[in-house]
């Protein structure tokens, strides 16, 4: 039902070789001109090389599809829209831009690994380590994917349990044992946290004994892996490592 | 450090948490009320983040949300990030961070008060602060929808709804949102007065809620309520 997999698939093109950074300057920088150059002859031109690009990667058909459709469609409203001015520049130029960032962002979805993107974002997140110390945040992100399950469930079952008392058309029904049983769930997990001392009084505890970063940084992993990266992995590495263990223990015979 | 002293491991669960929730209510399908008309739940998840949660934790849980939506399809009909970002309806993401916050912060001036404290009152004020978060909303989305579908912000000199002046930021960005909108906003207002009854002291020191909820008292949840 839920499918958390995005449209990244591994694979062995020159985008997925590239440094994240490398192609999030390059989104960036195609968004700014795209906006600033009104030209439709370069629109169109914009927008073949993302779409090239998006092509380059392999992506998924079917997921990509279904990305594309939703801005294609918003895509041929505005220049419908733009036509009926009587603005045939305008709506090139604008569908254009659309089109190009949408498939440029699609092919920076479909060939940056979830692991590297989260890395990235902590990257850019390192300035805020006044605000924020680096580790907390990776536990924040992998504490959300569990959650959104958890989330999911709980609605369902409040969903569930509101029609059995036949106020499924009450929204207080359903959304107030909801959230009242995700923040307890919410509370549960922060006295856990506590528990293991995880993030407790920030920085503060780190520096004062750095034989306590150690038993952090483990129960930091412990709690950074959840499932889907584990799926992942599998997916990434049964190949590369199948492919290595009998050389290895070959080599370890000789 | 001064800085970290909110940085429980509760702030950082609720956060998660709520990050979680407003992630989840756009992947199960819509609510129907009476009358069969759906409303989605991501607004509704949003504004109760910022009611429930005060304004940094907010802000922390909105901006991990649409930052996870970068990699994971959890923006609202399942679109994949960067494209949703970047494109039309981006403003709206951006948007939400905002509001949260700022009601967050409306939020826990009413805590300070002692407004959510009293029944009847609670769930009103609640409404009213909520009801902040849907012009901060707009005021970033419409101009940035305006700005990338090409159409003026407000109508100029609209005689008649076929008339193609007609179409502008306000009529197509605002105007067919605004009703789900408030019905969401009064709903979170009235589901936020309920948390903040069963548990009182979210908004307030974060300890005092683990020490209310445990009847295990150590001493520095002891002197965590004395303060609070």
């Amino acid at each position: 039902m839920i499918s958390l997999l995005g449209i990244y698939r591994p694979r062995r093109t020159p985008l997925h070789r590239a440094p994240v950074w490398f192609k999030m300057l390059l989104l960036v920088g195609m968004s700014i001109t795209c906006v600033v150059v009104s030209d439709p002859v370069t629109s169109i031109g914009i927008t073949a090389a993302c779409l090239l690009l998006l092509a380059s990667t392999l992506p998924p058909l079917k997921a990509t599809l279904k990305g594309m459709g939703a801005i294609v469609v918003i895509a041929i409203l505005t220049t419908l829209f733009q036509l009926w001015r009587g603005d045939w520049v305008r709506a090139l130029d604008l569908a254009g831009d659309i089109i190009a960032i949408a498939a440029l962002a699609l092919a920076v979805s479909s060939s940056t690994s979830m692991g590297a993107m989260l890395d990235f974002v902590t990257a850019l997140a390192r300035p805020l380590r006044w605000l924020l110390p680096p580790e907390t945040i990776g536990v924040m992100v992998s504490l959300t994917l569990r959650a959104i399950p958890e989330a999911a469930q709980i609605l369902t079952e409040s969903r569930v349990a509101a029609r059995a008392r036949g106020l499924d058309r009450d929204p207080r029904a359903i959304l107030i044992p909801t959230a009242s049983r995700t923040v307890g769930f919410a509370l549960d997990l922060g006295q856990a946290l506590h528990a293991r001392g995880i993030a407790e009084h920030g920085r503060s505890a780190r520096e004062a004994t750095s034989s306590a970063a150690p038993r952090d940084d483990a129960a930091g992993r412990v709690l950074a892996e959840p499932p889907l990266r584990e799926a992942h992995h599998d997916e990434g590495d049964t190949d590369a490592s199948l492919a290595s263990s009998p050389r290895r223990s070959r080599r370890s015979r000789r | 450090m001064a800085q970290h002293r909110g940085l429980t491991g509760q702030s950082i669960a609720l956060v998660a948490v709520f990050a979680g929730l407003i992630a989840a209510s756009t992947l199960v399908p819509e609510v129907t009320l009476v009358g069969g008309v759906p409303i989605t739940l991501q607004t509704f998840a949003i504004v109760l983040a910022g009611l429930v949660l005060g304004a940094w934790r907010a802000l922390a849980a909105v901006t991990l949300y649409v930052l996870l939506g970068l990699v994971v399809p959890v923006y609202a009909n399942g679109a994949v990030g960067l494209a949703v970002l970047t494109g039309p309806t981006g403003g709206y993401l951006i948007g939400f961070i905002l509001a949260a916050t700022v009601i967050g912060a409306l939020a826990q001036m009413l805590a300070r008060r002692g407004v959510l404290a009293r029944r009847g009152v609670a769930a009103v004020s609640l409404i009213g602060v909520g009801l902040v978060s849907i012009p901060l909303v707009y005021a970033v989305g419409v101009p940035w929808l305006s700005w990338r579908l090409g159409v003026p912000i407000l109508p100029a000199g609209c005689t008649s709804i076929t008339d193609a002046d007609c179409v502008s930021g306000l009529t197509i960005g605002v105007l067919p949102f605004l009703p789900g909108d408030i019905l969401k906003v009064v709903v979170a207002g009235i589901v936020a007065a309920a948390i903040h009854r069963a548990y009182p002291g979210l908004l307030g020191s974060a300890r005092a809620v683990t020490a209310a909820s445990s009847p295990v008292t150590d001493e520095t949840d002891e002197g965590a309520r004395t303060t609070a």
